[in-house]
């Protein structure tokens, strides 16, 4: 039952490796087009004569990355506010609550095309919209937490004796909090990873990429690509590795969980 | 909640107007050049004219306001690309969308709750049916829907060909009868709806086995059991009554997630929805196309989160909200 574990650390060290030895394969042709899978091509070549192990590989690094990117800014945000908001109360808590309820009930998907058509989808603003939209989750579920946690006697009394703010906030609140915190960081990392998959599949992700998102969008561009053999490796590679990501991401959040 | 709905839709206005016009170039930049060429076919002078006949050429504050008093009276203006007013085009390709949200809203609440129900009433037993059924939902509640779809189009559509690959009707057809269409619109239909009903059938499955399981350990169950209650009986009666109300304002709130997901899963089968016409007006530049469409389904979500809203008051109200 741990295996993904093991798929998860797969992908981190053969990024790391990847990245750390120069890796160009994935932009450079090292084939004929179309090649069907062999010993030299492992997943075989996709129309330019690019290998698809090689694009795998560098697609999970990035998709990783910006997850963890994007996820660690939107925890950041979301607890720093979520814990104002329930500590402090009052006016500016309303007002910031207000604020998470417009974002949460936004269309977010067409949000995000809107932002990534008109913004460009470069790394950077695709981790920072992909932030944006999802610290409210994060915010709401620490302000609830403060909020019980604010009622116990221990921080009434630190407070009495004059403790600055800073210092409750990272003595008492934070080491509570922090199971709650990488839960959320766990889902918002799966969520950005599927919404970034889903972005460049539609065409709207950085188009000098290989994500698995990118991927799945230049297989299905190619024309025929159901009457050919060809998506047998080029559409299924990247589609059961993206759904590994989700589900290891996935079960890794239920063991935390319990 | 009025704070909130003005709110929402102040923040939609304002990020409908800016957005297009921070962005570098514009529509007519865009159509003056050919796909895939250098050449220049519309002078300075007709962009200058175009600008003023768009009103672009106005200052922002004016624009501005013009654009919000025309929205407000139901006038989302005349897309630059295809020169054919805006709510017109959204009203043809939002049926559609509406047609595949709506049955497979359907479909995934009606299958959901029952096996959710179903589960439940095995859970206590802690029998392999509930266990499967436990795993499975919540293994397709967290696959996104565009990959389900991909799958279920490589296979039903492209490997075994039961259903067509795109569209929403067959291309140039002439019915027979009013039946014979309708069998083509569900032919086409199938395939994205259950995508939708997929992924989103988990959702329900969860929520609904959560809230028997605990109603399920409330006392008049065991009266009832005592009782001698069939087993159906209890479920539908005694159960389904108590749970269902988180269950209808779970309908409502997934109305505009499932809006949001169908715009990619009718891309995935080319199914001529609002999402394919979104596609389309990004690639075009269509600002004008693109304003309506973000704020016809901004204002859709906005209706259907209200009215999950006031479902949750009417609960509270009711003492329900120690089981959400």
């Amino acid at each position: 039952m741990k295996s993904y574990k093991i798929y998860l650390a797969i992908i981190i060290i053969a990024f790391a490796v990847y990245t750390l030895f120069g890796g160009t394969a994935h932009q450079a042709v090292s084939g004929a087009s179309l090649e069907s899978p062999s010993l030299t091509h492992p997943l075989g070549t996709d129309d330019l004569g690019i290998d698809i192990l090689a694009q795998l590989i560098h697609g999970g690094g990035y998709s990783i990355f910006l997850g963890i990117f994007s996820a660690g800014s939107a925890t950041f945000i979301g607890s720093i506010i979520g814990i104002i908001s329930g500590y402090i109360g009052g006016k500016i808590d309303h007002f910031l609550m207000a604020v998470c309820d417009i974002i949460t009930g936004m269309p977010q998907m067409i949000l995000l095309i809107l932002l990534g058509a008109f913004l460009g989808a470069s790394y950077l603003s695709m981790i920072i919209v992909l932030a944006m939209l999802s610290w409210p989750q994060t915010a709401r579920t620490i302000r609830a937490r403060v909020l019980f946690i604010k009622e116990h006697d221990y921080i009434r009394y630190s407070k009495q004796m004059g403790t600055p703010l800073y210092a409750i906030i990272t003595r008492h609140f934070l080491p509570p909090l922090k199971p709650l915190l990488t839960l959320a960081f766990i889902k918002m990392m799966s969520r950005s990873i599927m919404m970034e998959a889903s972005l460049a599949y539609l065409g709207l992700g950085d188009p000098t990429s290989k994500s698995w998102g990118m991927m799945l969008n230049k297989a299905m561009a190619f024309p025929g690509i159901y009457f050919t053999p060809y998506w047998k490796w080029w559409l299924t590679a990247p589609l059961i590795a993206l759904v590994c990501l989700i589900l290891s991401l996935m079960l890794l959040s239920k063991e935390i969980e319990v | 909640m009025w704070q909130k709905i003005v709110g929402t839709l102040i923040v939609v206005l304002v990020l409908n107007f800016f957005l297009p016009r921070i962005m570098p170039g514009d529509p007519f930049n865009f159509i003056s050049v050919e796909e895939g060429s250098v050449t220049v076919t519309l002078t300075e002078d007709q962009i200058a004219h175009y600008h003023a006949y768009y009103g672009m050429d106005k200052p922002m504050l004016e624009q501005f306001t013009t654009y919000i008093s025309r929205t407000l009276r139901g006038d989302l203006g005349i897309s630059i690309y295809y020169n054919r007013p805006v709510s017109e085009m959204i009203g043809e390709r939002l049926i559609w969308t509406l047609l595949l949200v709506i049955s497979a809203l359907g479909i995934s609440s009606l299958f959901g709750s029952a096996l959710g129900l179903i589960s439940a009433y095995h859970a206590r037993e802690s029998s392999i049916l509930d266990d499967l059924l436990l795993r499975m939902m919540t293994i397709l509640s967290e696959i996104p829907d565009f990959i389900i779809g991909l799958a279920l189009l490589i296979y039903f559509g492209a490997h075994l060909k039961w259903f067509p690959l795109a569209g929403a009707t067959t291309a140039f057809a002439v019915y027979d009868s009013a039946f014979d269409a309708f069998r083509d619109y569900v032919h086409h239909a199938a395939l994205p709806c259950l995508t939708l009903s997929l992924s989103s059938i988990g959702d329900f499955y969860l929520l609904s086995r959560q809230s028997a399981v605990s109603v399920l350990t409330e006392p008049y169950i065991l009266t009832a059991r005592a009782k001698g209650l069939r087993k159906r009986r209890l479920i539908f009666h005694h159960v389904l009554a108590n749970a269902i109300s988180p269950i209808l304002a779970r309908i409502f709130m997934k109305m505009g997630g499932m809006l949001s997901g169908a715009v990619l899963v009718e891309v995935v089968f080319a199914y001529p929805g609002i999402g394919k016409l979104m596609r389309e007006a990004v690639s075009m530049r269509d600002y004008v196309l693109i304003q309506g469409i973000f704020f016809y389904v901004a204002v859709l979500i906005l209706i259907f989160n209200t009215a999950a809203d006031m479902i949750f008051k009417k609960m509270k109200q009711r003492g329900f909200h120690e089981k959400l």
